[in-house]
């Protein structure tokens, strides 16, 4: 599946590639001589199936920072559950 | 202490092959270990051709567990291979210190240990998101928040500039243990930016794209739909200005009598024979 790969790669660097009709596209991705599975997935710029055949994971997560620093406030899951028992009990 | 160590955290970009630096790209591989944190798995696939050791950040992350905790272990795990001599280098999707937590924090505490330390720029989401809508942050100016934490705290808006807001996907979360939030959430958002914005004001969805045979994502509809419109956790908002510039009047005139008192005291341009 490298040639795969290679293939995204070569698009992302090259303006010619990334700028082909979309004659020229099919006719690259054919040329790759990869599996018609492949080739169905490129042909359709399916990420999730090229994803899926590719190996990769299912699910990212891509937040890398938080709304506020972890002294600022953050809310543990147990304040919620310990506010509602306390209303309870108070109806009650 | 052994500081024989060093430390890079280079960005990758956010398409797959397009974006990342000749620099970045020389420093994952000639590293020791590569630390990943990317956005597209196709992306991590990609990173981990280019050297024998890329060991992901994903699994730190789950639901349930708070992203704070997440981060600190991303720092501690950067942290334990430099104390033990290697070259680290931590490749962050984007740009490494734009919305980014762990890159801006291991490289302090690794100088603050002794350790060679730096971070390599990486073409960002924001700038994709110039180039894909055509704005210019200069041209009216530009305001960027994290989603949450605008909604967190009071701020000022400037409606005759551009208001990002990121992270809208999961804009409201308190518990920093959430993968999204819901309509409810984005209703509270929607109804803070109408004390500003009107309701039918369009505003525009972005997602960079991430392969080079993607398409970005650039949706607009009105501010008050954004309540029902699907999003996810690369989803941006961008809100064009509602009102054109104001000109501040007394600034102007002041410049003005400034500009007459110097050009009086300058002396007399001679006149050409």
């Amino acid at each position: 599946m490298s040639n795969i790969i290679q293939f995204l790669e070569s698009m992302g660097k090259d303006a010619a590639l990334a700028n082909m009709s979309p004659e020229e596209f099919t006719t690259t991705v054919k040329a790759l001589g990869v599996d018609d599975v492949a080739e169905h997935a490129l042909l359709n710029r399916d990420h999730d199936a090229l994803n899926d055949l590719l190996g990769g994971r299912m699910k990212m997560m891509m937040m890398l920072v938080p709304a506020e620093d972890d002294d600022q406030g953050e809310k543990k899951p147990d304040e919620d559950e310990d506010k509602e028992q306390k209303d309870s009990s108070q109806a009650n | 202490m052994n500081t024989s160590g060093s430390l890079v955290c280079v960005g990758t970009g956010m398409m797959l092959g397009a974006h990342i630096s000749p620099r970045s790209r020389s420093y994952i591989e000639h590293a020791d270990v590569v630390f990943a944190a990317v956005s597209d798995p196709v992306v991590e696939l990609w990173l981990q051709e280019m050297h024998r050791d890329v060991r992901s950040l994903q699994p730190l992350y789950s639901e349930g567990k708070s992203r704070h905790d997440t981060y600190r272990e991303m720092v501690d795990l950067m942290l334990s291979e430099l104390r033990g001599g290697k070259k680290v280098c931590g490749a962050f999707y984007g740009h490494p210190g734009v919305f980014a937590y762990a890159p801006h924090r291991v490289i302090e505490l690794a100088r603050a240990e002794g350790f060679v330390a730096h971070m390599e720029p990486g073409i960002s989401a924001e700038d994709c998101l110039y180039a894909d809508l055509g704005i210019d942050p200069g041209r009216v100016g530009c305001q960027h928040y994290e989603a949450s934490q605008f909604m967190f705290y009071r701020r000022q808006i400037d409606t005759s500039a551009y208001l990002v807001l990121w992270q809208v996907g999961i804009a409201g979360d308190r518990s920093f243990r959430r993968y999204a939030t819901g309509s409810a959430y984005r209703q509270l958002l929607v109804e803070l930016l109408t004390e500003y914005y009107p309701p039918h004001h369009e505003v525009i969805i972005y997602e960079a794209a991430t392969l080079p045979i993607s398409k970005p994502r650039m949706q607009k509809l009105a501010l008050s739909a954004l309540i029902d419109t699907e999003l996810f956790l690369q989803s941006t908002m961008v809100l064009p200005p509602c009102q054109p510039l104001a000109r501040n009047d007394a600034m102007l005139l002041r410049i003005e009598e400034l500009d007459r008192v110097l050009n009086s005291n300058l002396p007399a341009t001679p006149k050409h024979q």
